[in-house]
C-alpha cells in the first residue's frame, strides 16, 4: 500500500515540475471554410484535397481511453532486441517467461501461469497470430522480421471492446513498416553465443501507384543449457525458423487503397524428452497466410475498410515411445474414468519396478513389495482397506477392474517388463478464415464512432488433440463512440458483441473518460470488460493419444490409444468463459520538464479475473475447470524522455499485489497450493525497467536495466544489457555494426522452471547490415 | 444688398474657398488592376481603406476598365497582370500576389511575393520541432536549390538536408529519401511539387514516419500541413501602403520581396494527432524576431 501511495505522489510531484507553456486558449483556431481560398484559386490554380482529414488521424495520446505503451522502430534498433519477447520486457507490467512443455516464451499482463500464453491478444497488421485450435501465441511461428516492425501498440489492458475476445489481458499490436517506407535493400547477418546466428533480407520499391516489400530471414539459438549445465548447452531446446513474405500496396485512386500480404514460414523447435519418448519429439511447423484491405475514404469525414486474411498451419511432432502394455488397456482407461488417482498408481508400478533404487534418498516400494502387491491385487486377496492403508482410495468396483486388468498376462512378469514401442505424433493442423468491415465515421466535431462487423472460422484437425476436425465460428459486431464535450472531455463509450458456436455469447463493453486539462494533460477513468474464450481443445478436447506399429505384446494390439484420455462430450461442456473486469484511473502528460521532452503516464488499477481455467489441456489433467479466481491490484508507471537531441532516457516501474484463489471443491489441499502457485507464477510485485539511450551521427548506444523481484514468483530476475551501433560507409554502401550483450545477475537462478538456465551469464551477438 | 453686406459675403466666400480648399485638392489613387472582380479582392480593398483612408481606391477588372492616371498608383493584382503591357505605361506599378519566380519575369517598379520566405519557414521550424537531424527540402532540380540557396545564409543551408526529385525515379523515392534522416519536411512554395496529385502522398508518408510538414503556404494547412507563416490580406494591404507611403516620401521605392508582414497557422489536429506542444503564436513571434 505504501508503495502505491508513493508511486501516486511521485506523478503528481511530476505534474507539478511540468512548465504550461499554453493552454488551449492560446491555440489558433483553423476554419477551412474561409476567405483564404483566392490562394488556391489565384496562385495554385486547383484546388487541394484535405489529405489529413479526422478520420485518418490517430487519437491525441492525452485522449487514448486506455494506457497504452508505444514502441518505435528507432527503439527497437537502438535497444538491440532480436525477438518479439525481449521487446516486451520494456512494457511495464508486463512479464516475459518461457513455457515448460513446449519451448515457447510466455508472456503475461500482470499474472498467468507460465505454461499458457493465451491471454494476450497479437495482432501483426490487423491479422491476430492467437492460434485458435490449442489458445497460444508461438513466437516463432509469426515470421515477422524485427526489422520491418514500424511500431508496436500494446494497449495495457483489456481491449476486447476493439479487438475481441482474447483481448483478455491485454493487446499488442504489431504494426509493420508500409511498404513505401522500405525503399531499397537490407541485408543483415548476426552472429552469437549460444548459437545465435540470423541473417535477414529485405528489398522494396516503387513503381507507378503500387509499392512493394519482400522480405526474408532465418533465426536460429541454441535455447536454455539445462539445470546441470557447466559451460555447454546439455537441453535439447534450439530452434531454427525461416519465412518470407511480401507486403503490397496499391493507390486504386484517389480515396482508395488496396494492401496485400502473403507469407509463408516453415521452421523447426526442439522439444526435449520426456515420459515415454524415445527420440526428441521435435516440432516442424509450416504455415502460410494470404491478407487483404481494401480501404475507401468516401470523404473527409468517413472511411471504411473491408479485411479478410486466410490462414494455415501444419504442425508436426512425430514421437517413437515405450510404453508398458498395461497403459494400452481398455480397462485401464475406464478405471482411469473412475478413479483417476488410482489408474494412475496402477499404470506407474512398472516404471517404479524397473527404475528403482535402492540408494536413492526415497526409494519408494521396492520391486519384491511391488511384485507382491500386484500378485494380491491379480488373486483378489487384497481389500479396500489394505489399499487405504497405502494411501489410496478405492472402491470395490475398482478392484474388480484392477484385478480383470493385472489378469490378462498369463504371465505376471510381463506386466513389469514388456515395455513395447511404436510411433504416435501430436500433428495439428489449424485454419482461421476472417472477414471484418470497419467503417470509422465523424459525424461532428465532437461526434466520432468506429464500428464494424466481422466473421471468423477458426478450425482445425488433428487425430490425437480432436480425433478429427473440428471448427469454431465467431460472429461479431463492435461499436466505439467518442464523444468531446468542449476542449476538456472526451467520452468513449463502446462494446463488442460476439456469437460463437461452440462458446457461449459474450458482450464485453468498455466506458471511459479523459479530462483534458490541456491539449497534452488528461486524467482518464475506463472501466472496461473482457473475455477469453475456451478454445477449441478446451471446449471440445477428443484428446487421445494413439500408439501405432506397436511391438509385441501381451494384449495383442498392433495399435492403441493411451489410457489417459481427455474427452468431453458436447453435452458434456462445462468451461466457460474467463471474465476480466478492469478499473483503471490514469494520469498522461507530455511537456517540457526542466529543458526536457517528457511523456510520462500513471495509472492505479483494480482488476477482477473470474473463472480461470488454469490449467493447460493435458492428458493428466482430469479436473480442468473454471474454479480460480484473481483480484490484481496495483499502479505502474511509464516516463519517455528526451533530454537533448542525442540522449532519451526510458523508465518504467510496476507495483503488484495479486490475490489468487482456488474456489472449487475437487482438489486436494496440495494441489490448491499448486494451482494458485501457478497463477501467479508469471509475476512480480515490483518489477523495474531503466534504459538509457544515445543517438547520433556517429554512433548510438543504450543501456538497459531489468529487475524483478521474487514476491509472487520464486525466482528474481535482474539483469543489464548493452547495445551500441556504429555506421560506415563501404564502397558507397551505407553499413552499420552492432554489438549486443546482456547479463544476467542472478544466472543460477532458473527463468520459471529448473532447466531453463544458461550456463553463462553473458549473452552476447554482433550483427553487421548493409542498406543500398 | 447694400456694399456692406455684399463685402461680408465675399469674404465669407472667400474664407470658404481657402477653407475647403483642402477637400478638393488631387487624392492619390491606387487603382487595382485585376481580371475579375471577387469577394478577396474586395476584402483587399477594404483593408486598404481602413489602413490608409487618405487614398482613393479604385478597381479596374477586364469588364469595368477604370481610367488610370499616369501618377496613380498601379497595383498589379498576380503574374497575368503584371506583365500585361497595358500597363506599362504608369510608372508607379505594383506587383502583388505572385511568386518570387513569377516576379523575375514582371516589369514592375517593385514587387511583393505572395509565399513566406523559406529562412522564415525555417527559423518557424526550428522553434516548433527542434532536435539535432537536418531539415528536410524536396527541391524540383539543381536550379531550384541553386535559387533557393541564395535566399539563405551558410549556417541555414546548413539546416537542410536537400533532395533533388530529378535524381530519383518519382517523387515517392525521393520523398523516402528526404524523410529518412531528417526530423521534419520543409515545404517551400513550388508547384510541381506540392501540388493536388502529390500532396497526399507527401502528408500520408511524412504521417506515416510521425513527421510534419512545415509550409509551403496556407493553403496546404487544410490539406495537412502542421504549420505555416502566412501573409494574409490584411497584411497585404499593410505592405501595399508600406511601399506607396515610402515612395511618396522618398520617391524611391522598397526592394521587390517577401512580405514582412505575417502570422503564425498551426493545425491544431495535427499537432494533437502527433502530440506536438504548441507553443503561443504571440510568444512564438517574439522569438521569431519579427512582428
Amino acid at each position: 500500500m505504501t508503495k502505491l501511495l508513493l508511486s501516486i505522489v511521485f506523478g503528481w510531484i511530476s505534474v507539478a515540475a511540468m512548465s504550461q507553456e499554453t493552454d488551449l486558449n492560446g491555440f489558433e483556431s483553423q476554419s477551412y471554410t474561409d476567405d483564404f481560398g483566392w490562394e488556391e484559386e489565384s496562385m495554385l490554380g486547383e484546388t487541394l484535397p484535405m489529405v489529413l482529414t479526422a478520420s485518418r488521424l490517430k487519437q491525441p495520446k492525452a485522449e487514448v481511453p486506455a494506457s497504452v505503451t508505444v514502441i518505435t522502430a528507432a527503439q527497437i534498433k537502438v535497444w538491440g532486441a532480436r525477438t518479439l519477447p525481449e521487446l516486451m520486457k520494456f512494457v511495464p507490467g508486463m512479464f516475459v517467461g518461457h513455457t515448460d512443455n513446449e519451448n515457447n516464451a510466455s508472456l503475461a499482463y500482470h499474472t498467468s501461469n507460465p505454461n499458457i500464453m493465451r491471454r494476450l491478444q497479437v495482432l501483426v497488421d490487423g491479422r491476430s497470430v492467437y492460434k485458435s485450435a490449442i489458445a497460444t501465441v508461438i513466437w516463432d511461428d509469426i515470421g515477422l522480421a524485427i526489422e520491418d516492425i514500424d511500431r508496436i501498440e500494446v494497449t495495457r489492458g483489456p481491449n476486447a471492446a476493439l479487438y475481441g475476445a482474447n483481448s483478455y489481458l491485454g493487446v499488442i499490436n504489431v504494426l509493420t513498416k508500409h511498404p513505401e517506407d522500405s525503399q531499397g535493400s537490407l541485408l543483415s547477418w548476426r552472429k552469437g553465443n549460444k548459437g545465435t546466428q540470423d541473417v535477414h533480407f529485405r528489398h522494396g520499391l516503387t513503381f507507378d501507384s503500387t509499392s512493394l516489400r519482400i522480405s526474408g530471414s532465418v533465426k536460429a539459438d541454441e535455447g536454455f543449457d539445462g539445470r546441470d549445465a557447466t559451460g555447454s548447452d546439455e537441453l535439447r531446446d534450439g530452434r531454427k525458423h525461416g519465412f518470407i513474405n511480401a507486403y503490397v500496396n496499391h493507390h486504386l485512386d484517389e480515396s482508395s487503397s488496396l494492401d496485400v500480404q502473403i507469407g509463408y514460414k516453415s521452421g523447426k523447435t526442439e522439444m526435449r524428452q520426456i515420459d515415454f519418448d524415445q527420440n526428441p519429439p521435435d516440432k516442424t511447423t509450416k504455415n502460410g497466410y494470404v491478407f487483404g484491405r481494401w480501404q475507401k475514404e468516401f470523404s473527409a469525414q468517413h472511411q471504411s475498410h473491408l479485411q479478410m486474411y486466410w490462414q494455415k498451419e501444419d504442425r508436426q511432432q512425430s514421437k517413437y515411445v515405450c510404453v508398458p502394455t498395461l497403459a494400452f488397456d481398455t480397462d485401464l482407461t475406464q478405471l482411469h474414468r473412475q478413479n483417476s488417482v488410482w489408474a494412475d498408481a496402477l499404470a506407474g508400478v512398472p516404471a517404479a519396478y524397473n527404475n528403482y533404487d535402492p540408494d536413492a534418498k526415497n526409494p519408494g516400494i521396492s520391486p519384491a513389495q511391488l511384485e507382491g502387491l500386484v500378485t494380491g491385487l491379480r488373486s483378489g486377496s487384497l481389500d479396500i482397506d489394505t489399499i487405504a492403508g497405502v494411501g489410496f482410495v478405492v472402491t470395490q468396483a475398482d478392484l474388480d477392474l484392477t484385478q480383470t486388468i493385472l489378469s490378462k498376462p498369463t504371465d505376471q512378469a510381463l506386466i513389469f517388463s514388456q515395455v513395447p514401442c511404436g510411433n504416435t505424433d501430436t500433428d495439428l493442423a489449424e485454419q482461421r478464415i476472417d472477414l471484418e468491415w470497419q467503417d470509422t465515421m465523424r459525424w461532428s466535431d465532437d461526434l466520432r464512432t468506429v464500428s464494424g462487423l466481422s466473421y471468423r472460422q477458426d478450425s482445425a484437425d488433428s487425430e490425437t488433440y480432436f480425433n478429427g476436425e473440428v471448427s469454431n465460428d465467431t460472429w461479431r459486431a463492435f461499436l466505439n463512440a467518442e464523444y468531446r464535450v468542449g476542449n476538456w472531455l472526451t467520452f468513449n463509450a463502446g462494446g463488442m458483441y460476439e456469437y460463437e458456436t461452440q462458446n457461449d455469447a459474450a458482450f464485453s463493453p468498455r466506458l471511459a473518460a479523459n479530462f483534458l486539462i490541456d491539449a497534452q494533460q488528461s486524467i482518464r477513468l475506463v472501466v472496461s470488460q473482457a473475455v477469453r474464450s475456451p478454445d477449441l481443445l478446451e471446449s471440445q478436447p477428443e484428446f487421445i493419444v494413439n500408439v501405432a506399429n506397436l511391438e509385441t505384446n501381451y494384449l495383442d494390439l498392433s495399435s492403441a490409444d493411451f489410457y489417459q484420455q481427455n474427452v468431453v462430450e458436447e453435452d458434456e461442456k462445462a468451461l466457460v468463459q474467463e471474465k476480466l473486469t478492469s478499473y483503471e484511473l490514469g494520469y498522461f502528460v507530455a511537456g517540457h520538464l526542466m529543458g526536457t521532452n517528457t511523456e510520462f503516464d500513471i495509472k492505479v488499477f483494480h482488476e477482477e479475473m473470474r473463472d480461470l481455467i488454469s490449467d493447460p489441456i493435458t492428458l493428466q489433467a482430469t479436473n480442468i475447470s473454471n474454479d480460480n479466481e484473481a483480484d490484481v491490484d496495483g499502479a505502474e508507471f511509464q516516463l519517455s524522455s528526451r533530454l537533448n537531441s542525442k540522449h532519451s532516457l526510458w523508465l518504467t516501474y510496476s507495483y503488484l499485489d495479486v490475490d489468487n484463489r482456488y474456489v472449487g471443491n475437487k482438489l486436494s489441499a496440495e494441489e490448491i497450493v499448486t494451482v494458485e502457485k501457478l497463477e501467479r507464477r508469471l509475476s512480480s510485485e515490483n518489477s523495474t525497467v531503466a534504459s538509457w539511450m544515445y543517438t547520433d551521427a556517429a554512433w548510438s548506444a543504450s543501456l538497459s536495466y531489468f529487475n524483478q523481484d521474487s514476491r509472487h514468483i520464486s525466482n528474481p530476475y535482474e539483469r543489464f544489457q548493452l547495445n551500441i551501433i556504429k555506421p560506415f560507409v563501404i564502397a558507397g554502401i551505407n553499413a552499420e555494426m552492432s554489438y549486443y550483450i546482456q547479463h544476467n545477475r542472478q544466472p543460477k537462478v532458473p527463468l520459471n522452471y529448473k532447466d531453463q538456465k544458461h550456463s553463462t551469464p553473458n549473452i552476447y551477438y554482433a550483427q553487421l547490415s548493409l542498406e543500398f | 444688398m447694400d456694399a456692406r453686406h455684399l463685402i461680408m459675403f465675399y469674404v465669407k466666400l472667400l474664407l470658404f474657398t481657402f477653407i475647403s480648399c483642402p477637400l478638393f485638392a488631387d487624392q492619390d489613387n491606387i487603382v487595382l488592376v485585376t481580371e475579375k472582380n471577387t469577394s478577396a479582392l474586395s476584402k483587399l480593398v477594404s483593408h486598404l481603406s481602413n489602413i490608409a483612408p487618405q487614398f482613393n481606391y479604385r478597381v479596374s477588372t477586364v469588364e469595368n476598365p477604370a481610367s488610370i492616371g499616369l501618377n496613380d498608383y498601379v497595383i498589379a493584382i498576380g503574374a497575368k497582370q503584371a506583365k500585361h503591357a497595358d500597363l506599362l505605361r504608369y510608372p508607379n506599378r505594383i506587383a502583388v500576389m505572385l511568386t518570387a519566380k513569377q516576379a523575375e519575369s514582371a516589369d514592375v517598379a517593385t514587387s511583393i511575393f505572395i509565399e513566406p520566405p523559406l529562412a522564415r519557414q525555417l527559423k518557424l521550424a526550428n522553434l516548433l520541432i527542434p532536435g539535432s537531424k537536418k531539415l528536410g527540402l524536396l527541391v524540383s532540380n539543381d536550379d531550384d536549390k541553386n535559387k533557393i540557396f541564395t535566399t539563405l545564409t551558410n549556417a541555414e543551408q546548413e539546416m537542410l538536408q536537400v533532395i533533388n526529385v530529378e535524381d530519383y525515379e518519382n517523387i515517392n523515392q525521393a520523398l523516402f529519401h528526404v524523410l529518412k534522416e531528417t526530423r521534419l519536411l520543409l515545404g517551400h512554395y513550388d508547384n510541381k511539387i506540392y501540388n493536388a496529385k502529390n500532396i497526399k502522398n507527401i502528408l500520408m508518408t511524412s504521417y506515416r514516419q510521425q513527421k510534419v510538414l512545415v509550409g509551403p503556404s496556407r493553403a496546404y494547412l487544410k490539406a495537412g500541413s502542421f504549420s505555416t507563416t502566412f501573409s494574409d490580406l490584411s497584411h497585404i494591404a499593410q505592405r501595399i501602403i508600406d511601399v506607396v507611403e515610402h515612395h511618396k516620401k522618398s520617391g524611391h521605392w522598397l526592394k521587390t520581396g517577401y512580405n514582412p508582414h505575417y502570422r503564425i497557422l498551426f493545425n491544431t489536429q495535427v499537432a494533437r494527432s502527433l502530440n506536438i506542444r504548441m507553443l503561443d503564436t504571440a510568444v512564438l513571434q517574439q522569438k521569431m524576431g519579427e512582428k
